[in-house]
């Protein structure tokens, strides 16, 4: 197997500027709203990696970003919640991005709501309750709401890349 | 390169109403259920022990004497140390007002409205 050393190299960045976005959304949304409500801003990366490199890579960056920032702020008991929501996501947005219909901004909204779907159903699992799904609704409208405003960010960074044209 | 699929397109519109419509329909629904959702509250010695939703699903422990179980909306008690075994043989309750009495350890188990206190005495 050959190795893209470009790709690795910005692979690596993506990993790395996804954990500096979920530490300064630790820092800054820890007070401010609900708890458990956070814009997800580290799911940029995630969104970029599945349009630049696919599903796969998109899938391992998830995974890596979730056990890595669970390290870095030690709470490992989340890891369950945390894979359960990025496989979900990931899984969601290349399924909705290979359908053909939909731009960044439906595949960041399916990744958001799948992503909420994934953590519950973890959290079912883990309580063995169904009573988590029942907080479906209201996390998936704020949740829907945050991937909107991904949208700009996710868009901008994309648009740039390709006139980088550093991936074709 | 076009970037037509960095746009906002028609479709993505739909996607979000569609999912917002869902979530307002399935809370709406939830809403209108959970008006009906009554509260199982456990009394020890006559003094409010614990309270759960009907609408969970848990075991608990009460001291060691019995498992109070709580499953798909009805309340049953297991594991009871007691010989006579009367509140398990009450059977499963899940109506508002019905109630598992255990008189040797002074436990109640009673199904209440959502949010109304009924005063207990003794």
């Amino acid at each position: 197997m050959r190795v893209n050393i470009k790709r690795l190299a910005f692979f690596a960045m993506l990993l790395a500027v996804s954990l500096i976005l979920s530490y300064i959304e630790n820092i800054v949304f820890s007070d401010i709203f609900l708890p458990g409500i956070k814009l997800g801003l580290s799911n940029i990366s995630v969104v970029v990696a599945l349009y630049l490199f696919g599903f796969a890579p998109a899938l391992f960056l998830g995974i890596s970003k979730s056990i890595v920032s669970l390290l870095i702020f030690g709470r490992l008991s989340g890891l369950l919640y945390s894979l359960f929501g990025i496989v979900f996501s990931v899984v969601a947005m290349f399924a909705v991005k290979k359908s053909g219909f939909f731009s960044v901004f439906g595949v960041g909204i399916s990744g958001s709501a799948a992503h909420i779907a994934g953590q519950l159903l973890a959290a079912c699992i883990m309580l063995s309750s169904t009573y988590p799904l029942s907080l479906f609704p209201f996390l998936c409208t704020a949740s829907v709401v945050c991937a909107a405003i991904l949208y700009y960010p996710e868009r901008i960074v994309l648009l740039f890349l390709r006139k980088k044209n550093c991936f074709e | 390169m076009d970037n037509k699929d960095l746009k906002i397109r028609k479709s993505d519109i739909l996607l979000t109403a569609a999912i917002f419509v869902f979530c307002a329909v399935a809370a709406a629904l939830m809403l209108f259920l959970r008006s009906e959702g009554e509260t199982v509250r456990i009394y020890r010695n006559g003094e409010l022990f614990a309270e759960y939703a009907l609408a969970e699903d848990i075991s608990v422990n009460i001291d060691g004497l019995m498992d109070v179980i709580i499953k798909n909306g009805s309340v049953h008690v297991e594991n009871s140390v007691c010989p006579s075994g009367a509140c398990e043989h009450s059977g499963s309750i899940n109506k508002k007002g019905e109630s598992i009495i255990c008189l040797p350890n002074k436990i109640l188990i009673k199904i209440d409205g959502r949010g109304e206190t009924d005063a207990i005495s003794g």
